[in-house]
């Protein structure tokens, strides 16, 4: 998970966002609500872990009512019937 | 990390949030936490089929969520060892042993031989697939392959 921090509270409490970075947390700075910058452990791995990128495909899947077929197979399974027919 | 060989049926799965597989694919990436190989004809295969199904709001989830793993370099690992003309000369050389056996179309035989490459070039944990003929093909070229089936077919399913 990332906090959002605002750059004037970055200003006002250094030490302990700081304290925070120690701990493993990370953070996002805004500047005019807009972001700025990101913050990581500096032992921390910069790129985000999967359920970070994924976030929003997992949010999306809970709402799914149906599903599709995969279209990789759907294919294979169309050159193979039109194998056959050849 | 384990670093993990998905053909496109399975990273299309994963990223997709309404393909059949979306569940056990994701399920088994939350459990060993893969780095996946990354290259030119994966990513070119992977990226067309999330195009062309860029036609609602899963799609658009999907495809964004490709595009920040891609950006990452390290989730999706970019193999600049796989270059597409000496893959095609495994991949053949793979034909030319196993194609009269093999169901397996053409682009699987890329995908094995690429696994297969890496494999002895720096080493290669899984290779992930959806596809029984993929796998059995990988299988044979002597990768240890982890094959997602679906165990019954999913309540609303749509076909």
């Amino acid at each position: 998970m990332i906090t959002d921090i605002t750059s004037k509270t970055l200003h006002e409490k250094t030490g302990q966002v700081l304290d925070r970075l120690r701990r493993g947390e990370r953070f996002r700075v805004l500047r005019d609500g807009e972001p700025e910058a990101l913050m990581v452990p500096v032992d921390a791995a910069i790129d985000p872990e999967w359920p970070e990128i994924m976030a929003e495909v997992l949010a999306a899947r809970k709402q799914a009512k149906s599903v599709r077929e995969n279209p990789i197979l759907k294919e294979r399974k169309a050159r193979n019937y039109a194998a056959r027919l050849r | 990390m384990p670093l993990v060989y998905a053909d496109t049926s399975a990273l299309f799965a994963f990223f997709h949030p309404r393909d059949e597989f979306s569940q056990v694919v994701t399920d088994a990436v939350l459990q060993s936490v893969p780095d996946f190989v990354y290259w030119s004809f994966l990513r070119y295969e992977l990226r067309h089929n999330l195009r062309q199904s860029r036609t609602d709001s899963d799609g658009e989830v999907a495809w964004k969520a490709l595009r920040a793993g891609e950006r990452t370099h390290a989730r999706l690992r970019w193999q600049s060892d796989l270059r597409a003309e000496s893959v095609i000369e495994v991949a053949d050389e793979l034909s030319a042993q196993t194609a009269l056996a093999s169901k397996a179309g053409s682009a699987d035989f890329l995908h094995v031989a690429a696994a297969r490459r890496l494999q002895l070039l720096s080493g290669l944990d899984e290779f992930w697939t959806c596809d029984a003929e993929q796998g059995a093909l990988a299988s044979a070229a002597g990768l240890k392959v982890r094959r997602f089936e679906l165990k019954t077919p999913p309540r609303g399913s749509r076909r």
